[in-house]
């Protein structure tokens, strides 16, 4: 299983946003497409960045200040994501075998990998959840076990007769 | 791999929270932590979990007829009794890490609390708990990866 390439696993279609998204744009899309992560590209489609929930999020919750909530809310609304957008992200080739893929999110202590071709075009993303779900399903044959339990029927009771011969 | 015990790679020391804790300070543990779910003790029991998306949602009831300024306080004074979802599903230390995966598939869930026979949160076991697993399964791995907290 770990030999099998990341372009078998990898989603094609990635929701990305530019450096000049604003953060409540992005963490709308977030929210409605229900991801963690936004690559960030530039206009000709090269991956410039990335942005996560974790990242937003610690902008939002800040601690207070002397600002009011409409002057936060006002500052917050207009900051984009190229400003705090991870630059430089660790990436992944679609050719790389997943076992690769996993390794390199776990030395970078990061559960996203943008895919990318020679230069260095966003082509897709492989995430944690990707091989987790397909080691469960594949390797672990989640599904049988599921099947398993929906066919399974109370066992009969067992009688034992003990006669005295 | 899959037989391997929830108890050997859930997390022992978890974070939690009281239904008395309010939306802000819960939101703020998440965040400082970067963590993914608060387990919800009352009495030494298990009674919800909430995760993020249940704060995102959060709304006060009557939500109509309110001031940003009436809003604003509402939502600040909601508590985790009000926003969690209770009675989650959780898993039992003694049972594999594959019906565990099992189950956070089947449920659609990335974290399991991890109970005993007295509904006391003994763990938390999640979706990177088991891919760190894998992983370290699959380079042979003497050392144990460090665990999700700080994954971004």
């Amino acid at each position: 299983m770990r030999e099998a390439l990341v372009k078998d696993w990898m989603t094609y279609g990635v929701i990305t946003v530019t450096p000049e998204t604003t953060l409540p744009t992005a963490h709308r899309m977030m929210t409605e497409n229900e991801v963690r992560r936004l690559p960030v590209t530039d206009e000709s489609g090269k991956l410039v960045g990335i942005v996560t929930l974790s990242d937003i999020r610690s902008v939002e919750t800040s601690p207070s200040t002397s600002l009011s909530m409409w002057e936060l809310n006002y500052l917050l609304s207009r900051m984009t994501v190229g400003e705090i957008m991870a630059r430089d992200p660790v990436t992944i080739t679609a050719s790389a075998s997943i076992g690769k893929a996993a390794l390199t999110m776990l030395e970078h202590k990061i559960s996203g990998l943008p895919v990318v071709d020679d230069e260095g075009l966003l082509t897709g993303i492989i995430t944690e959840s990707d091989i987790f779900s397909m080691v469960v399903l594949h390797e672990w044959k989640a599904h049988e076990l599921d099947e398993a339990e929906e066919e399974h029927e109370p066992l009969p009771g067992v009688t034992i007769e003990v006669t005295n011969e | 791999m899959k037989n391997e015990l929830v108890r050997e790679w859930m997390t022992a020391d978890v974070i939690t929270v009281t239904p008395d804790i309010t939306l802000p300070e819960a939101d703020r543990l998440i965040v400082d932590n970067m963590i993914r779910r608060l387990p919800v003790i009352k009495n030494g029991k298990l009674v919800g979990i909430c995760t993020y998306g249940d704060i995102r949602e959060a709304r006060p009831s009557p939500a109509t007829s309110l001031s940003i300024w009436e809003l604003n306080y509402l939502l600040s004074q909601l508590t985790m009794g009000e926003i969690m979802t209770a009675n989650p599903v959780t898993i039992s230390p003694e049972v594999t890490i594959g019906e565990a995966a099992r189950l956070m598939l089947k449920n659609q869930i990335s974290g399991l609390p991890v109970v005993d026979n007295h509904h006391h949160l003994v763990g938390i076991i999640t979706e990177s708990d088991i891919f760190r697993l894998v992983v370290q399964q699959w380079e042979n791995m003497e050392e144990s990866p460090e665990p999700y907290v700080r994954y971004r």
